[in-house]
């Protein structure tokens, strides 16, 4: 605006790329995981949260996609949630169905170890894995998990530290894996 | 433990564990967990917790990945620009219309067990009202993020009830469609993997692979909608009612 001294600033609001999030897949299967405690339910969630996020064309917020995509899978996840409590499920006292097995993790003989996580995970109550699964499963920051589930970064902090507490007491006795590169390299000679 | 506010110790103690305490109070804190056992125990429960947390190395099932690439397919061509439908509708239209058929061996089949368990909800009785109209030939009911068709202007059947079954740790979704003279189908959607189809006879339309069984005196048309296993089933009608309804979907 001529003489006004204001400088018009125009900043461009970056667009979340559908390309991209397929990136994204494995850690938020993972939190759909935390989240339901059924490997089936988690794919279930996580589909219909990619179909929301892939509805329209959407800007991406501070924190970036797998925020977007955390913040998103939250309230997917209190959706069906709301869906289910407006009425009786019916359970069918059909035999079971005969579904294929998915692979679960790169380490099969891990497979019990790593349900055993996931059941330890599913006993939480629900704040609590929400502040698991964005920040240690997805691995997003402090803030960024904040703003992903609407709530303060000091309230995180302390779900956090409550989740992983009541985790640690009950999987006393199993040990995480060594991981290859983890440590220094070491010589025999 | 210290003169710090419990919930404060804990935010830092949670931060040592992972590592995002700012420097300048690492070295205060962890002087601190050095001269109390109490705290040493406490960061080692979030060290121990966040170990195991981030060694959950679980990748996502394949069936998951293929759908969730077929979502990203969809979004992307829905994007292209709109000028385009002016000759991808008529060609759409062209190619409907020279729909081949094509019918593999046997002239039917019985569906296999999980697909005749889900068959068999589809022709159950509904246990919730019918599910509403949302918009955009919808109704306001999902299975697994996929809506189920508002029927009621396209071909002329109404929803008329609805039942949520869990079969194992799948969750099946049906909605039942009232027809013309009586007549009565099931449409149900099971969610996670796609079921195991075997038998039957195939046909195969706009690319949508639709396969007929029969399930006692009933007929059985299923198909895949983004990965995941469609049942449609009913006493009374012909398989070419079930393809007329199963092709009248909305678009994905």
């Amino acid at each position: 605006m001529p003489g006004s001294g204001r400088v018009a600033s125009v900043t461009s609001v970056p667009r979340l790329d559908p390309t991209s999030l397929g990136g994204h897949l494995d850690a938020l299967y993972r939190a759909g995981w935390a989240l339901c405690g059924s490997r089936e339910d988690a794919e279930d969630l996580v589909q219909e949260t990619f179909a929301r996020v892939l509805a329209k064309p959407r800007t991406v917020n501070a924190g970036g996609e797998r925020a977007y995509l955390m913040s998103t899978l939250r309230n997917t996840f209190y959706s069906r949630l709301r869906t289910a409590s407006r009425r009786p499920r019916t359970t069918s006292t059909l035999d079971e169905v005969m579904a294929i097995e998915p692979r679960v993790t790169s380490q099969p003989e891990r497979a019990a170890e790593v349900s055993e996580i996931f059941a330890a995970i599913a006993d939480l109550p629900e704040d609590f894995r929400l502040a698991i699964a964005a920040v240690d499963i997805l691995g997003l920051t402090y803030g960024e998990a904040a703003t992903a589930l609407g709530t303060r970064e000091a309230t995180i902090t302390t779900r956090l530290y409550r989740a992983r507490q009541r985790i640690a007491q009950q999987l006393s006795d199993v040990l995480p894996p060594v991981r290859e590169g983890s440590g220094p390299d070491r010589s025999l000679a | 433990m210290t003169d710090h506010d419990p919930q404060s110790l804990q935010a830092d103690l949670a931060r040592l564990a992972d590592g995002s305490l700012p420097a300048s109070r690492q070295a205060e804190l962890r002087a601190e967990v050095d001269r109390s056992p109490e705290l040493a125990r406490a960061l080692s429960e979030q060290q121990h917790a966040i170990a195991l947390l981030r060694s959950t190395d679980v990748v996502a099932p394949d069936s998951l990945r293929m759908r969730v690439e077929q979502e990203v397919r969809t979004a992307t061509r829905s994007r292209r620009p709109r000028f385009r439908l002016t000759w991808v509708l008529p060609a759409a239209t062209t190619a409907a219309a020279a729909v081949v058929i094509v019918l593999l061996a046997g002239s039917g089949g019985s569906s296999g067990a999980g697909l005749s368990q889900t068959a068999h909800l589809a022709l159950a009785a509904a246990v919730d009202p019918a599910p509403s109209e949302a918009r955009n030939d919808t109704l306001a009911e999902t299975a697994a993020g996929i809506p189920f068709p508002y029927w009621q202007r396209s071909v002329g059947w109404r929803a008329v009830g609805a039942r949520v079954d869990r079969v194992s740790d799948h969750s099946v979704v049906t909605v039942f469609y009232a027809g013309p003279k009586r007549s009565r189908v099931g449409y149900a959607i099971v969610g996670g993997a796609p079921l195991p189809v075997s038998g039957g006879r195939t046909t195969t339309k706009d690319g949508v692979s639709f396969t007929f069984l029969h399930e006692g005196p009933a007929h059985v048309v299923t198909w895949l909608r983004s990965g995941h296993t469609c049942v449609i089933a009913g006493r009374d009608v012909s398989n070419q009612t079930l393809l007329r309804l199963a092709t009248a979907e909305i678009p994905q």
